[in-house]
């Protein structure tokens, strides 16, 4: 269980702070929508420890991560674009996901697998430059099944494909969140991704999130 | 935000590194102020700093405006123009900035002089002489213009190619005028960078050693760096040297504060993409005229060294043992600095785009400003008075002096050339890196590195050029057993034997500009062999 | 055995190299420095095969012409070798003062060549050279030599040189010559650090006195350079680049005898001319006392001064008799010297540079 508790963040000069309060299940995605400037992107930056609230937790399972540093939180991150260095092969980002410690062989067997997992096996030479849209997210979502966190991130991930791809990608998502147990929490103002594979879905409006 | 990387250690690394660059030239100007309070002085100082600073003003001053003028026209008609070897014309271009002002002064008298190639031409068909504008204010201007000229057109050719495709396709839609094209896209597209651009061409010229030495035409036209010079090693005028001295570091920073505070000028570039417009055959023929004239201003007094140098003195000159000597302790002495360059431009750069605080930003920015503050002559007085008061010998000193000198030469240009795309690195992924918890040197060796293996070896390429054409620092420093190249053609211009002189610049042209060419090269495929 | 950083240039070349295509070479002017040492730790011993076993040191020239190739012969034969570098012959020999001032104890050089009279007075008041203990009463100078630090080695009068071609009518005096078309240009070269720059402002003060100011200003537009060294402004000139340059009353001797070249002739002036002692000094923080002062005295001995007309292209301080040039003889010499006595240079020299500089700026 992820739960948020009235987690309080205000820019400097804004009148009224945001505060956010829901909660996620594993294996599910969990949705979040809301018009551009309605701070969607800001929910993001705190769950993933880019920006400290005021006050309020996030619980992962019991334990409160909110004073945890990015890279110690149980959470992975999967951006809109931007989200591979793209002048790496496509085996060299997955194995960012590792750490840098882990044996070569050990580490070659477990990006193989990882990108078979996505339906990319043989991709990894590849450069990430030359992959398409959909096969960056899923060369993406290969790296974030060897970090193995419980919270996947997700802002935007299907907005700059094609529908062909975007419903394969969409299904991948759902596929992973359900059998790895993650909490996967979806950032979009797309309607049409969210009613195809949401399972819950907050609307965020003047500052607070609700339930739709 | 904190969505920059935490590299604690970098920035310790590049605040010690700060402070010990801080503290060197703090030594160094004690060293200059011990000196003149114990020096005993040797009568009047016979040295009139307004007259100097009016001069020196008035020379940058004009240096300024006719090199961004220049400039811009060049970086226009280059912007216009498509022709087979245009990227070469434009590698020749780039290599303005480190092209030894000594060669380019040499390059002048054969071009310039009355008995240069251009007088003789207007008199053999005019039968009309120019003079000789070769020597005095309109020489030290011609030849600034050339190098600087060339300078400012590279950086705002950038400018021009990087204005969008789109805006381009709507503006001749609409069917602009060559003119209104240049009002309301070109001039948008340069302005920004022009006031930085304006400072560092007014440093330059501000501080220009041994253009004006050459050229000068002795006491009526002068640089503070050559007044200084001068004080020191005509007049043993200690107490005039150190006055100099700090009216430049003071008019120095202030001009370094106030650019400090305008964007920075990129002077790393790519190649320039191709661009589809299709001009008036009146704007076309003036782009033609105007690349002609330049690329014969910036060409000729180049060529000129070429032709005299390989043509009369160099089988000479290569049977003398000194000039093999000189060529080693130049290749050493460059490439020794260049690797100190590097270091210190990453340490310093990797710190300040991992600084997420704004004063720390400044701080870590400012060591890099130190030498156009501080420039050659001084720096050098200084560590000469320096290791002179701690009792050792000059010229046992004279390596180590020369070498870092000479790595600080190159450290603003080298910072400008690493930090703006480090700091892109570290700002448009730190989110990524933070979050996949990578460590400082898996981002330096994964992510930082494969992507600026190019301007690693600019950086590397800066520093060696600006230290194999070095001749400030190493004029007060060199010996019989420590010289250089430029110091060995200086003595042979010296020394009434031009030939050698000759050779020598032609070797030095062409061992800058092939440095400058081959070493960006060379770290790109480097740098794209490891992924 | 350690390889030294300089080689002795004169014992790996052939000949002819450095005989300079230009010829004519103020040899005294670029070696300014001397620096003696032991040549055992850095000379192969191939290359020492005409070394006299008893000798104690060698003469070692890097980059220098005929005319010190010359001295070092003769060296040879008379055993006295001496060890020798230039240091930084890079501003005049003025410029060479100043960086042993600079230098202070730690400079590496023994003996400075190339001083003249008038800066003589300024380099004894900064205390670093010592008595030469030469008995010098044979030399022939127009007056008898009781300078207890520096050595004389030659001499000549200072005079504006033309070249026949451009110039058919030289100018007769100074007034004549600011009088020229502006188009006329003159190297000259800059007091501060060279001994002919110094001349010409001394030359000028003393023939016109409070007038100089008004002769600098009438040069002024005339004024192509003023270069830090003699040979630079001689090199302009001979180039073509300026019409008239400073330099001494023998230079056309070098044309003449070299290039049977007869256009280049020293201007003379009705208000006289102003004559330059060239002088050598050894600096007290010298290890090699003796030996510099052998050198020294080597330079003002018979077989020393025989070298110095064919090479330096000055008068002797001694009587060559049938070893000098005729041809020296037959140049013209001004009918008038000009002189200034020790006491006012040393007292207004600073002044007469600022006053001459000043005008010119």
């Amino acid at each position: 269980m992820l739960v948020v508790d009235r987690l309080t963040f205000a820019y400097r000069d804004q009148a009224t702070p945001y505060q956010f309060s829901f909660d996620a299940k594993p294996g599910e995605i969990t949705a979040i929508s809301g018009p551009s400037g309605s701070g969607k992107s800001t929910l993001l930056d705190l769950l993933a420890g880019f920006l400290s609230p005021v006050s309020g937790t996030i619980a992962t399972n019991g334990t409160n991560i909110v004073r945890l540093p990015p890279e110690q939180r149980p959470v992975s991150l999967l951006l809109q674009t931007e989200s591979l260095f793209e002048h790496l092969t496509a085996a060299r980002n997955v194995a960012l996901g590792l750490s840098p410690k882990t044996p070569r062989t050990e580490t070659k067997v477990a990006v193989d697998a990882a990108l078979n997992e996505v339906g990319l096996s043989g991709f990894g030479a590849r450069l990430a430059a030359g992959l398409s849209g959909g096969q960056k997210q899923r060369v993406a979502l290969a790296r974030t099944l060897l970090r193995a966190r419980p919270v996947l991130l997700l802002d935007e991930p299907f907005s700059a494909l094609d529908d062909g791809t975007r419903g394969q990608v969409r299904s991948l998502v759902v596929r992973l969140t359900s059998f790895h147990c993650w909490h996967t929490i979806l950032v979009s103002h797309h309607i049409d991704d969210i009613n195809a594979v949401a399972h819950r879905h907050y609307r965020l409006d003047n500052q607070k999130l609700a339930l739709v | 935000m904190q969505s920059l990387p935490q590299r604690r250690n970098r920035i310790v690394i590049s605040l010690t590194l700060a402070a010990l660059i801080t503290g060197v030239i703090a030594a160094v100007l004690w060293a200059i102020l011990a000196a003149a309070t114990t020096v005993s002085d040797s009568g009047s100082s016979r040295i009139d700093i307004l007259h100097l600073l009016r001069m020196t003003s008035i020379q940058a001053g004009l240096t300024t405006l006719i090199s961004l003028l220049v400039g811009t026209a060049l970086a226009w008609a280059l912007n216009r123009l498509r022709f087979p070897g245009r990227n070469m014309l434009i590698g020749i271009f780039s290599a303005a900035i480190v092209t030894p002002g000594m060669v380019v002064a040499f390059g002048m008298l054969s071009i310039w002089g009355r008995s240069g190639w251009i007088n003789q031409a207007s008199l053999a068909m005019f039968n009309v002489s120019i003079g000789n504008p070769a020597f005095g204010l309109s020489g030290i201007l011609l030849a600034h213009v050339i190098l600087d000229g060339a300078f400012a057109a590279r950086i705002l050719l950038a400018r021009l190619d990087s204005i969008p495709q789109e805006r381009l396709k709507t503006g001749q839609s609409l069917n602009l005028s060559p003119w209104t094209r240049f009002i309301i896209l070109d001039w948008q597209a340069m302005r920004g960078t022009l006031p930085g651009l304006a400072a560092i061409i007014f440093l330059l010229a501000f501080t220009s050693f041994p253009i004006v030495l050459l050229l000068g035409g002795g006491p009526a036209n002068q640089t503070l760096e050559v007044a200084i010079y001068a004080a020191v090693r005509q007049d043993f005028d200690l107490r005039g040297a150190v006055l100099l001295a700090l009216t430049q570091i003071g008019v120095c920073s202030i001009i370094i504060f106030s650019a400090a505070a305008l964007p920075a000028v990129p002077s790393s570039l790519g190649p320039s993409s191709t661009k589809s417009w299709r001009d008036r055959a009146w704007a076309l023929g003036l782009a033609w005229i105007v690349l002609g004239l330049a690329t014969l201003g910036f060409v000729l007094p180049l060529a000129s060294v070429l032709v005299d140098g390989l043509a009369a003195g160099l089988i000479n000159l290569l049977s003398t043992v000194s000039f093999w000597h000189a060529s080693a302790t130049s290749l050493i002495v460059g490439s020794i600095s260049a690797l100190l360059t590097l270091t210190f431009t990453l340490a310093l750069s990797l710190g300040r785009s991992a600084s997420a605080s704004q004063q720390l930003r400044i701080v870590l920015g400012l060591p890099a400003y130190a030498y156009l503050a501080v420039p050659a002559v001084v720096l050098s007085l200084g560590g000469f008075l320096l290791v002179r008061s701690m009792g050792i010998a000059p010229g046992a000193a004279a390596p180590y002096v020369v070498v870092f000198a000479n790595a600080l030469l190159a450290l603003p240009f080298a910072v400008a050339t690493l930090g703006p795309p480090l700091d892109t690195i570290a700002r448009s992924r730190g989110k990524l890196i933070r979050s996949l918890g990578l460590s400082s040197w898996q981002q330096f060796k994964l992510i930082e590195y494969p992507l600026l293996g190019r301007d690693v070896g600019v950086v590397l390429a800066l520093s060696f050029c600006f230290s194999l054409g070095d001749l400030g620092v190493i004029a007060l420093f060199g010996t019989q057993d420590f010289t250089t190249l430029p110091l060995l053609m200086f003595r042979a211009l010296g020394a009434y034997r031009s030939d050698d002189a000759a050779a020598i610049a032609a070797i030095l042209l062409i061992g800058t500009i092939a440095a400058f060419e081959a070493l960006p090269r060379l770290f790109e495929r480097l740098a794209h062999a490891r992924r | 055995m350690a390889r030294p950083l300089v080689r002795p240039d004169h014992l790996t070349h052939s000949p002819s190299h450095d005989r300079n295509p230009k010829g004519m070479t103020k040899w005294s002017s670029q070696l300014a420095f001397w620096r003696l040492r032991s040549p055992w730790d850095w000379l192969p011993r191939q290359l020492l095969p005409r070394i006299n076993p008893r000798s104690q040191f060698i003469l070692t020239m890097v980059s220098l012409p005929n005319g010190a190739r010359a001295v070092l012969s003769n060296l040879d034969s008379r055993q006295l070798a001496v060890a020798s570098s230039i240091l930084s012959p890079l501003t005049g020999s003025i410029g060479a003062l100043r960086r042993v001032q600079l230098e202070g104890d730690t400079t590496a050089a023994d003996v400075i060549v190339g001083l003249d009279t008038a800066i003589a007075g300024e380099a004894r008041a900064t205390g670093l050279f010592a008595d030469h203990h030469l008995d010098l009463s044979g030399l022939k100078l127009p007056e008898p030599w009781t300078d207890k630090q520096f050595v004389p080695f030659d001499y000549s009068h200072f005079a504006i040189m033309y070249d026949t071609d451009t110039i058919p009518t030289p100018p007769k005096s100074f007034e004549e010559l600011i009088a020229l078309p502006a188009n006329i240009k003159i190297a000259l070269q800059d007091p501060r650090s060279s001994t002919p720059g110094l001349g010409l402002v001394l030359w000028i003060k003393a023939a016109y006195g409070d007038r100089a100011p008004e002769i600098w200003a009438g040069l002024k537009p005339h004024i192509l350079t003023m270069t830090r060294d003699w040979s630079e402004s001689y090199d302009l000139f001979l180039k073509g680049e300026a019409d008239l340059t400073l330099s001494y009353t023998t230079s056309p001797a070098y044309h003449i005898i070299e290039d049977n070249d007869e256009t280049i002739k020293a201007a003379l002036f009705e208000e006289g001319h102003l004559a330059q002692i060239e002088v050598a000094g050894v600096l007290k923080s010298s290890e090699h006392q003796q030996l510099a002062r052998d050198f020294l005295a080597y330079l003002t001995s018979v077989d020393g001064q025989k070298i110095i007309p064919m090479t330096n292209w000055m008068f002797p301080v001694v009587d060559l008799g049938a070893d000098m040039n005729p041809i020296f003889a037959t140049l013209p010499q001004p009918a008038k010297t000009l002189t200034i006595s020790d006491q006012d240079i040393a007292k207004h020299a600073r002044q007469w540079i600022d006053e001459a500089l000043t005008t010119i700026q």
